[in-house]
């Protein structure tokens, strides 16, 4: 059975090298564990830092404000807008909300507020948008649910006043049917007095006497003419003598004697007509007396009226006064419907909605994650490059001669680094130019500070690499302490996951992650055109770091070499380093020389109780600690402290048993 | 007359965990000479080495370095400044140390910038060691390409590029063929000429014997013995051993009559009758008279001078009997 065989081999081998045994069994471990620990226990409102600027701090806006620090949101209040998305580029802020000047709740009109958002942050920036959204969404309905609230609230009032009001009219009803009643009433009164006075004598004296006078004017006129006529007709003789003098008198004598018959006639009429006048008159007299009869009635029923008016007046003057108040109602009522009326639908369904406003006028997702993925190259390459040629160096033949000529250990390290930094600086700047073609990113918009940032990059992760080299023992070991350590550094990243949503720990200690740093300086360098000013403490940071790793550096090349020396004395090879065997110091036993475990259980065997307990009469054991200081089994020792010899050749029996056990199974 | 100190190893003790490996050792390493360590495997040599040059800092004792700056010593701690240390001496360990993927050139200029030389005499150096190396025609060889002498000769080059004032070789002619062990040994002859201290640790002690000036000897971590190849052989093997072969080789005649003329042993191992003494030119006329009455025809005759292993089993066995 080769397979078997050849497979125990490998295993050994790969286990007994520390540094593949690390990196193969717990190097994976260890990722799973820090990515675990990483991302359980995240919970991502409790760890959004919500930045807020209000032209002026309404009550309203400070509600919010409020509302959000007690949902778990870490809310910073900015002076200026600028200084608040100023604070999203440099990722210390992961939002802006953006409140509108004169921020309250208008009936005609919604509020927009807006965000200020980072699209970069594409792991994230949905997350903001929905919390915020959502928090605004319910802020926005509470105000919805009040307006509505309001509204239904002056309807109500409205519909209360009416209703009153109704009694009010009923009221006036009442009123206005008693008046109607009395004004019937009234009417009934004056109906029943009997105003007919019959004038028909009267008129028709007035016709006789109008007859008479008539008659006169007729007499009167018919005398005139005559005597007109005859007047003419004399002049006319006067002038016509001769030849008709005759005729015209003759005329003028029918004329006279017509007018004397008439003048005759009417005064044999004009006594026939005084006595009708006279008739009349009595008659009319009559009827004046009819009528002061009838005005007496009329005067008391006007009385009667006069009363029943001063009644319906008391009535009508209520009625107005009440119809006064109504009127002032049913205006207040108005109002409130106008004010009702003059509420928008949209402002009442969504006070207040959110506009979400980019940080950057970039729009590509593939422009967002390049400075990410740009520096996940640097990282990968510069760890791998630089721990792969330092394996190579110190495990190369020439290691000794390096170690021993006149340069400095210092100066190894220092042009290690740099052959690194140059290939990695090459690389970078192919990828950089290659990208710039197909990425269509302003990846040189700010190369300067970019540059600085890759500068950083570069010698941070080949220090990094420097260390991994130095400590791994072999190639495969440096190049899986590579992957592993550069994974780590992905997982606990933006670019997976957000830091936000990790666990708060490892969300605050990734913040020093130098990946994560690197990378955020990168992407504020390409997309935000970061200054070196403006960058904080995070090149200090970062300064501090590559002093503290190129210091590590030298003490673990120093351990190194220090190790390699030693390995390379085949003195060591023979002696130093093989375990030498205990020296137990013999235990005199009554008599007899013990000097393992299988003398002293034949001696305690043979030994009798008496000597037994001589052994152990000075109250201590001295084989329980024979046990424990020269055998060095502290277990055994412990289950031999006994007083009982049985008890002790037991406990030993059962020990050397499992030990001959285990040592046939290592056979 | 006693040569100038470049070395001075003064009551060192070295020890990893329990193991001692140096005790108490005190060495001058003279200039200009070869001087040559020898013990078993785990002696301690290997480490002593590494002391002298401060690769391993001691337990115990000093280890100094001689400088010598217009004819007047300096004498430094050889931990304290390393770099200067490190200029006056070429180390060629047991494996060859260079870069297998350079030529020998590009090898030897590598290292010979380490030692900050510059470009002409290092150009110089190149040139002289190629030729005294034997390296010249394979100069442009990747190193990986060598043979196994070459290899050694190519890390010897390395190590003498800076024109180090001492040469130390750890076991150079490990693993090679007596040939090419024989080139070795001359060129580090040709090297000790040019005045160049040499300081060598070695298994093959019979080469030692005619290189070294003198020799030391490690045992359980002790120096047994120091002085010059003859004197220890002296101090060490007083007895000479003649091998006789002749025809019909009837010894038995001959032994009896040999017995008692200070002769510490005689035998017959197979045709050849061995005899050890302290006066083999006295006993050969002896043996040779009695072989001629004998009617012995003699076939062969050989005197076995006592060598470096004989002082080497000696000082071993001698150690074990006293123990």
């Amino acid at each position: 059975m080769k397979g078997p065989a050849v497979i125990a081999k490998n295993l050994k081998l790969l286990f007994r090298s520390r540094e593949t045994a690390f990196t193969i069994v717990f190097g994976p471990l260890l990722i799973i564990l820090l990515v675990s620990a990483a991302y359980t226990g995240g919970d991502t409102d409790t760890q959004l830092h919500v930045g807020a600027y209000s032209p002026e701090y309404t009550a309203l806006a400070d509600d919010i404000i409020s509302a959000l620090n007690e949902k778990g949101y870490r809310v910073s209040v900015f002076a200026n807008e600028s200084m608040c998305t100023d604070m999203i580029k440099t990722g210390q802020v992961h939002t802006c909300v953006l409140f509108p000047s004169d921020f309250s709740i208008k009936e005609d009109e919604s509020q927009v507020v807006r965000f200020a958002v980072d699209y970069s942050r594409i792991n994230l920036v949905y997350e903001i948008i929905d919390g915020l959204s959502q928090e605004f969404q319910v802020q926005s309905t509470s105000i919805t649910e009040e307006l509505t609230s309001d509204v239904l609230q002056r309807l109500a009032l409205a519909q209360e006043e009416v209703h009153d009001q109704l009694a009010t009219g009923e009221g006036l009803e009442t009123k206005l049917d008693l008046v109607q009643s009395e004004m019937a009433e009234s009417r009934s009164s004056l109906g029943s007095v009997d105003v007919n006075v019959s004038f028909a004598d009267l008129k028709d004296i007035r016709g006789r006497v109008t007859g008479l006078s008539g008659m006169i004017t007729e007499i009167k006129a018919e005398s005139i003419d005559a005597i007109e006529a005859a007047e003419a007709t004399l002049r006319d003789a006067r002038s016509e003598v001769e030849n008709e003098t005759r005729d015209s008198v003759d005329d003028t004598m029918d004329l006279l004697e017509n007018a004397t018959a008439t003048i005759l006639d009417i005064a044999d009429d004009a006594p026939t007509a005084v006595t009708e006048v006279n008739y009349i008159i009595d008659d009319a007299a009559d009827a004046m007396e009819k009528v002061q009869e009838r005005f007496g009635q009329l005067v008391s029923a006007s009385e009667e009226v006069d009363d029943r008016l001063a009644t319906s007046k008391g009535e009508i003057d209520t009625a107005l006064s009440e119809l006064t108040t109504l009127r002032g109602k049913l205006q207040h009522v108005d109002r409130s419907l106008q004010e009702v009326l003059g509420f928008q639908a949209s402002s009442v369904a969504a006070p207040i909605t959110t506009r979400i406003e980019p940080v950057t006028s970039e729009d590509s997702n593939l422009t967002f994650t390049y400075p990410y993925v740009l520096m996940l190259v640097i990282m990968f390459l510069g760890l791998m490059l630089s721990s792969s040629l330092i394996v190579m160096d110190k495990t190369s033949n020439a290691a000794f001669r390096n170690f021993t000529t006149a340069t400095r250990d210092e100066y190894h390290i220092l042009f290690s680094f740099i052959t690194t930094f140059f290939i990695l600086l090459g690389q970078t700047l192919i990828i950089l130019l290659v990208s710039y073609f197909f990425v269509k990113a302003p990846l040189f918009n700010n190369f300067a500070v970019s540059l600085v940032v890759i500068f950083f990059a570069i010698t941070l992760f080949s220090f990094l690499g420097m260390i991994i080299g130095y400590v791994a023992g072999t190639q495969e070991a440096a190049m899986i302490s590579s992957l592993s350590l550069g994974s780590v550094l992905l997982f606990v990243s933006n670019l997976v996951l957000p830091l936000e949503a990790m666990n708060q720990v490892v969300s605050i200690l990734s913040s020093y992650n130098p990946y994560v740093v690197l990378s955020e300086l990168l992407k504020q360098s390409m997309l935000f055109n970061l200054r070196l000013v403006d960058t904080g403490g995070r090149i200090g940071l970062l300064v501090l770091t590559i002093l503290i790793l190129f210091g590590l550096i030298i003490a673990v090349q120093r351990s190194f070499k220090s190790k390699f020396f030693q390995r390379r004395s085949k003195d060591l090879a023979a002696n130093a380093f093989a375990p030498r065997a205990r020296k137990i110091k013999p235990l005199s036993l009554m008599h007899h020389e013990v000097k393992d475990l299988f003398d002293l259980l034949e001696v305690l065997d043979h030994m009798t109780r008496a000597d037994f307990e001589q052994v152990i009469a000075g109250g201590k054991n001295p084989i329980a600690a024979w046990v424990r200081l020269e055998v060095g089994e502290k277990g055994l020792a412990r289950r031999m402290d006994t007083r009982s010899k049985e008890r002790m050749i037991l406990a030993l029996d059962k020990y050397i048993k499992r030990r001959s056990k285990r040592l046939q199974k290592k056979k | 007359m006693a040569r100038a100190a470049v070395f001075e190893v003064k009551a060192v003790s070295k020890s990893f965990g329990d193991n001692h490996v140096l005790k108490n050792i005190s060495i001058t390493i003279e200039k200009g000479e070869v001087i040559g360590i020898i013990g078993s495997s785990g002696s301690g040599k290997t480490t002593l080495l590494n002391l002298l040059v401060g690769f391993l800092p001691p337990d115990r004792g000093t280890v100094n370095f001689v400088q010598y700056t217009k004819g007047q010593p300096q004498i430094f701690n050889v931990l304290k400044k390393p770099l200067i240390v490190n200029r006056s001496y070429g180390f060629a360990a047991q494996t060859p140390s260079f870069y297998e993927k350079l030529t020998v050139r590009e090898n030897l200029e590598y290292f010979g910038k380490m030692y900050d030389l510059g470009t002409k005499a290092l150009r110089a150096n190149v040139d002289i060691l190629l030729k005294l190396m034997g390296l010249k025609a394979s100069q442009y060889v990747t190193a990986r390409d060598l043979s196994g002498g070459m290899k050694r000769r190519l890390d010897i080059a390395c190590a003498m590029v800076h024109n180090p004032g001492v040469l130390i070789l750890d076991e150079p002619t490990a693993d090679l063929d007596p040939v090419l062990r024989n080139q070795i040994w001359e060129i580090v002859k040709r090297i000790n000429m040019r005045g160049t201290t040499v300081v060598l640790s070695s298994h093959h002690l019979n080469e030692l014997d005619t290189l070294c000036n003198r020799i030391a000897i490690l045992k359980d971590a002790e120096l047994v013995d120091i002085d010059t190849p003859d004197k220890l052989k002296l101090k060490y093997t007083k007895v000479q051993e003649i091998l006789i072969e002749s025809y019909p080789g009837s010894y038995e005649k001959i032994i009896p009559k040999l017995k008692g003329k200070n002769i510490t042993s005689i035998s017959q191992e197979g045709t050849y009758l061995t005899i050890r003494t302290q006066e083999p030119e006295r006993n050969i006329k002896e043996v040779l008279t009695l072989l001629e009455r004998g009617g012995e025809q003699l076939l062969d005759i050989k005197l076995n001078k006592p060598n470096l292993d004989d002082v080497f089993v000696k000082v071993y066995t001698k150690k074990r009997e006293e123990k």
